[in-house]
């Protein structure tokens, strides 16, 4: 009976480890546990496998979706945002809004991916930002708005960072599909996919970026999520020098320019207001950083018109 | 008392992270940067391909450093750049040892170039070419340094940043 009690329990444990530790390998520690006697209770065998069997089930979720997988999710988001903006091409601009992305997402906990991080405005009005799985950031000539120097810009490029970081976008797929992913190539062993199954995985492909999409475009993420890559964004900009506080006047002057009907980050983001609220006892010992008065001159001369 | 134990143990294992237990780890981006000291804006020593495989000498923090099994080049790589599992480029292409359907599973299959050539077939509103040349967008390490430099930025040596 006790050694029921406590299989059950640690099946237990393992699920909530598992789902609440991105990651985490929890193959390894079983194989570890088998070889373990605690206190005159040791797993048996067939316990070992069962519970084998459920971690590797566990697994398999987004966490386990490699970096190549996921640059084509991202490419694949990234095509359906491009689809529905275009993109501004004059490359002072791109070099520039590249380099502050970059001086941000080198210092941040991802600063590699697989196809690597690249950064461009939208024309678009409203005000939106989104983050492909991988890398790709997007920004609107809206949100550029809401950005008076070259800090408030970094402020919203490392929120953006910060979502790719924490893998939000990925996490916006149901678990449903990767696991039929994840079923299919299992299956498929070692030939080359093709014929049905390429079909079957493609039309998983379609659902999953549409999860993704219709999270960045309509839903949005939670309020948690949000406040996530609000905090990791205030780690980054602290990482490269820039003002933490940028995040705070930008938060600010969006409230000042959203139309609360509007179907940009009115509709998917929780109320400016609320986040500044969040974020304003994280700030109780920033400081002005120094170089504030060149970033500033040069965002005017590069940005300031658009 | 049981339980307590077990718990203590789970979690005990648990926390250890997963990367540094394996003395050999796979690059899993397309361009793995090996720098010459564990920092962000570090110069690059030296360039990886996905999949090559290098031996772990020395941990910092999310940096290892590494040895390349092909050339032995050492360096430093951020951990976002290395995966501790063997990747198989394509079937019956692989990188050293035995592969199991697990390895295989990560050598390219699964959301791959098939998979999105399917999916842009059958996509309408699409712009794969704008993606492309977002891919292609490259800043210089010299433009880097420059630009980190003038707006008093993280100095280039990768150290914390100045503006305190």
């Amino acid at each position: 009976m006790e050694n029921k009690r406590s299989f059950l329990l640690a099946v237990v444990l393992l699920c909530s480890c598992a789902v609440l530790v991105a990651g985490c390998k929890t193959t390894d520690v079983i194989d570890g546990l088998g070889a373990v006697q605690v206190g005159g209770f040791r797993l048996s065998e067939s316990q070992v496998g069962a519970l084998k069997k459920t971690a590797v089930a566990l697994e398999k979720a987004f966490t386990d979706i490699t970096p190549e997988q996921e640059y084509y999710v991202g490419r694949a988001v990234g095509a359906t945002l491009l689809g529905k903006y275009p993109p501004r091409t004059d490359p002072q601009t791109v070099q520039y809004l590249n380099l502050v992305g970059q001086s941000l997402a080198r210092v941040s906990d991802m600063p590699e991916t697989y196809g690597g991080y690249h950064f461009v405005i939208l024309e678009d009005e409203g005000i939106n930002a989104f983050a492909a799985p991988g890398g790709l950031i997007f920004i609107s000539r809206g949100m550029l708005r809401c950005c008076k120097d070259e800090d408030t810009l970094a402020a919203v490029l490392a929120h953006e960072i910060a979502h790719i970081q924490l893998k939000h976008g990925l996490q916006a797929i149901k678990t449903s599909r990767l696991t039929s992913a994840f079923s299919i190539m299992a299956t498929e062993g070692a030939k080359q996919a093709g014929g049905p199954q390429l079909s079957q995985l493609t039309g998983i492909f379609e659902d999953s970026i549409h999860d993704i999409t219709a999270t960045l475009v309509n839903n949005g993420y939670s309020r948690a999520f949000e406040r996530e890559a609000d905090v990791a964004a205030l780690e980054i900009l602290g990482r490269a020098g820039y003002d933490q506080r940028a995040l705070v006047a930008m938060l600010g002057e969006m409230k000042q320019r959203l139309n609360p009907q509007g179907l940009d980050f009115a509709k998917t983001h929780p109320d400016p207001a609320d986040r500044i609220a969040d974020l304003a006892p994280l700030l109780a010992a920033a400081t002005t950083p120094a170089g504030m008065a060149v970033r500033q001159q040069r965002f005017k001369s590069i940005l300031g018109s658009i | 008392m049981t339980r307590k134990i077990l718990l203590l143990l789970l979690f005990s294992l648990l926390a250890t992270p997963a990367l540094a237990k394996q003395e050999w780890l796979s690059v899993a981006v397309r361009k793995g940067a090996v720098r010459v000291s564990p920092t962000p804006f570090a110069k690059i020593a030296a360039t990886l391909n996905y999949g090559e495989r290098v031996d772990v000498l020395a941990e910092q923090g999310l940096w290892f450093k590494v040895r390349d099994q092909r050339q032995g080049r050492e360096g430093w790589m951020h951990g976002a750049s290395l995966i501790a599992k063997p990747i198989v480029l394509k079937a019956g292409e692989r990188l050293g040892a035995a592969a199991s359907e697990d390895e295989l599973a990560l050598g390219g299959k699964g959301f791959n170039a098939q998979v999105e050539a399917e999916y842009k077939a059958r996509g309408k509103n699409l712009d794969y070419a704008a993606v492309d040349w977002m891919e292609r967008i490259q800043v210089s390490p010299e433009a880097m340094r420059e630009f980190l430099a003038k707006g008093g930025l993280q100095n280039p040596e990768g150290g914390a940043g100045h503006g305190k």
